[in-house]
C-alpha cells in the first residue's frame, strides 16, 4: 500500500454480522456465513486485520506491522496492498468515516479480546516477517443449499416437486 | 455420515437472504411475540393435541441430553421407530418441568390436518429458518426436501416437529434426529453442537475434527476395538466453561464397507443397516460402547495415510480451529460470532494434534488410546 493509495488513509469495519473471525496462535480465520467461503490470514496479515477491525486506520495497522517485525515501512506498504484489496473485494471489511470507539461496530471482537493490541502479549515470540497473506477456501459452499423451486399444497405447506 | 443421499446440511440451510436474518442471533432476544407468532404456536399446540387424541394419547420418551431433561411426546407412533433409536442411549427418567418438551406428529398416520402455513407464500421460502417466525425466542424451520417443520419456543421450553407423512422422513432423520432443533435449544444453554467425533473414557475424551471424508468416523470407530468408548461420530455437543465437557447426542455412526471389512469387531458391537442411496452403513452402537459425557482433553486432526503406522504430532490451535470451525458453522442454524469464539476457546484450552492415521486399525486405536491415557 503505497503512500497515496486509495485505502491508505481509511478506516474499516467488519462488513456485517455474517462475517465472523477469530485469532488463534497469531493466525486469523474469517468465515463468511452467507457465502460459505472462509479465509485464513498469516501472522502479519492477522496483525493488520485485527488492527483494522479494532479501530486502527490503515496507516496505523501498517505501522503496527513495522514495529512488530522490525520491517521498513516501504516494504510493508507494498506487501500489504494486495491483502487490503482482497479484504475489501471479498467484502470482509468495508470503509467507514471514522473508527468506532476502538472496536468494530458489529461488536465482533474476539471474546478473548485477542486483537491487535494483545497479540504481542499473547505470543511467545513474533515469527520472522512474511508478507501479509490471505488464503481463500470455498469447499464449504456445498453446504449452502439454496431454496429449490417447489410447489405448495392447498394449506400453503411446501411440497417438494 | 453425510456421504449419503442427503447432505449433512439438510434442513439447516436457507436462502442467503434469510441466513443473514437468521444468523443475527435474534433467538436470545426476548421481545413480545407477534400476534401471528402466538397464533402459530397456539395452532401447533392444538393440532398436536388433536393428533394425540386420534391415536389414544402421547407416547412419552424421556431423555437426558447434555445434562438437561428432554421429553419427546410422540403423537404419532409411526415416528417413534425413526426418531427414537439414535437417541435411546440417552434414555433416562428425567421429570424436570423446565426441561424441553418436544411434540412430534405427522398428519397421515393421525388423520389430522395441519393449520395453514402462516408465512408469505410469495417470498422465496427458506429451507431452513423461516424469518417471519423466528427471533424473540422463537425459531421456525422447514427442512429441505422432507418438508419437516421444526419450531422451538424458548419461552415455554416447548418444541414442535411435524411432517405430512412419516414416509417423507429421510433416513438422515434416523441418523441424527432433531439435529437442528437440538442445536438451537442447546445454544440457548451455552452449548455448541460441533462437527466432530469424540472418543475416550469417562475421565477424558478427544475430539476428532475434520470435514466429511477426512477420517473422523474411521478413526473413532477403530478405538471401539481398543477399549475406548464413543460420544459422537459426527456431531458432538460441547458445554461451556474453561474446561469443556463433550456430550453425546446420537448413538449412531456411519461406516464404509472397507471400514467394516478392516474392523470386523464392529459387527459385534453395533446393529448395521444399509440404507438406499447411502454409501455408508448406518451403525446403531451398543449402549455399552457409548459415553454420555466426558471432559475434553485434546483435539485430533485426522489425515488418512496409505501406510500401516499411525503417527500423532503437534498441531496448533489455529490449525484445529481452521479445521473445526467452517464445517461446524456452516451446518449450524443461528451460527454467529459467539459460536466461532466458543470454538476458538475450546481449541485454545486443550492440546491439539495431527493424526496421521494409518491403515492398521489396531495401531491407530493404540495411538489414540495412548494419548487419551496419558
Amino acid at each position: 500500500m503505497r503512500s497515496g493509495s486509495a485505502v491508505s488513509g481509511q478506516y474499516f469495519k467488519v462488513a456485517g454480522p455474517e462475517v465472523v473471525h477469530e485469532t488463534a496462535d497469531g493466525e486469523t480465520i474469517i468465515v463468511n456465513l452467507e457465502t460459505g467461503s472462509y479465509y485464513d490470514l498469516n501472522h502479519s496479515g492477522a496483525v493488520i486485520f485485527n488492527a483494522l477491525v479494532t479501530g486502527a486506520g490503515a496507516e496505523d495497522a501498517l505501522a503496527e506491522v513495522c514495529l512488530r517485525y522490525q520491517v521498513d515501512r516501504v516494504t510493508v506498504a507494498a506487501d500489504a496492498e494486495g491483502l487490503l484489496r482482497s479484504l475489501i473485494d471479498e467484502q470482509l471489511i468495508v470503509p467507514v468515516e471514522a473508527p468506532a470507539d476502538g472496536a468494530d461496530s458489529y461488536g465482533t471482537r474476539s471474546q478473548n479480546g485477542e486483537g491487535a493490541a494483545t497479540l504481542a502479549a499473547g505470543e511467545p515470540e513474533t515469527p520472522a516477517y512474511a508478507a501479509p497473506a490471505m488464503g481463500k477456501y470455498t469447499d464449504m459452499q456445498e453446504l449452502l443449499l439454496l431454496d429449490p423451486v417447489h410447489e405448495f399444497d392447498e394449506l400453503g405447506w411446501p411440497r417438494t416437486a | 455420515l453425510a456421504a449419503d443421499g442427503l447432505s449433512a446440511a439438510d434442513g439447516l440451510r436457507g436462502t442467503s437472504e434469510t441466513l443473514t436474518t437468521a444468523r443475527a442471533g435474534a433467538l436470545n432476544e426476548r421481545g413480545p411475540l407477534s400476534a401471528r407468532a402466538q397464533r402459530f404456536l397456539d395452532d401447533l399446540e392444538a393440532t398436536s393435541s388433536a393428533a394425540a387424541r386420534a391415536v389414544g394419547g402421547f407416547e412419552d420418551i424421556h431423555l437426558r441430553v447434555a445434562g438437561e431433561c428432554v421429553r419427546l411426546q410422540f403423537a404419532a407412533p409411526a415416528l417413534v421407530p425413526i426418531i427414537a433409536p439414535a437417541l435411546s442411549h440417552l434414555g433416562e427418567a428425567c421429570p424436570d418441568p423446565k426441561g424441553l418438551t418436544v411434540r412430534l406428529w405427522d398428519s397421515e398416520s393421525t388423520g389430522t390436518t395441519m393449520s395453514r402455513a402462516p408465512w408469505d407464500q410469495d417470498h422465496p421460502l427458506a429451507y431452513g429458518t423461516v424469518p417471519e417466525l423466528s427471533g424473540d425466542g422463537l425459531w421456525t424451520s422447514v427442512q429441505w426436501r422432507t418438508d419437516v417443520l421444526s419450531v422451538y419456543d424458548a419461552r415455554r421450553h416447548r418444541a414442535f416437529v411435524w411432517v405430512s407423512s412419516a414416509n417423507r422422513l429421510s433416513h438422515y432423520e434416523g441418523i441424527v434426529p432433531l439435529r437442528s432443533l437440538l442445536a438451537v435449544w442447546l445454544r440457548d444453554r451455552g452449548i455448541v453442537l460441533a462437527h466432530a467425533a469424540a472418543i475416550g473414557t469417562p475421565a477424558k475424551c478427544v475430539l476428532v475434527v475434520g470435514k466429511n471424508g477426512s477420517g473422523k468416523s474411521s478413526s473413532a470407530l477403530a478405538c471401539l476395538g481398543a477399549g475406548l468408548r464413543m460420544l459422537a461420530d459426527d456431531y458432538c455437543a460441547i458445554g461451556p466453561g474453561a474446561e469443556p465437557t463433550a456430550y453425546s447426542l446420537f448413538g449412531t455412526a456411519g461406516a464404509h464397507a472397507d471400514t467394516l471389512a478392516r474392523m470386523p469387531f464392529l459387527m459385534q458391537i453395533a446393529r448395521a443397516e444399509q440404507r438406499p442411496h447411502d454409501r455408508k452403513s448406518l451403525l446403531f452402537l451398543d449402549r455399552r460402547k457409548l459415553l454420555s459425557h466426558a471432559p475434553v482433553k485434546g483435539v485430533l486432526i485426522p489425515h488418512l495415510t496409505a501406510g500401516t503406522d499411525t503417527v500423532i504430532r503437534p498441531a496448533t490451535a489455529s490449525e484445529a480451529l481452521a479445521t473445526l470451525a467452517p464445517s461446524t458453522l456452516m451446518q449450524l442454524p443461528e451460527a454467529s460470532q459467539a459460536t466461532l469464539s466458543r470454538l476458538a476457546a475450546i481449541v485454545r484450552s486443550v492440546p491439539c494434534h495431527h493424526l496421521d492415521a494409518g491403515q492398521d486399525p489396531a495401531r491407530l486405536a493404540g495411538a489414540i488410546r495412548s494419548l487419551v491415557s496419558a
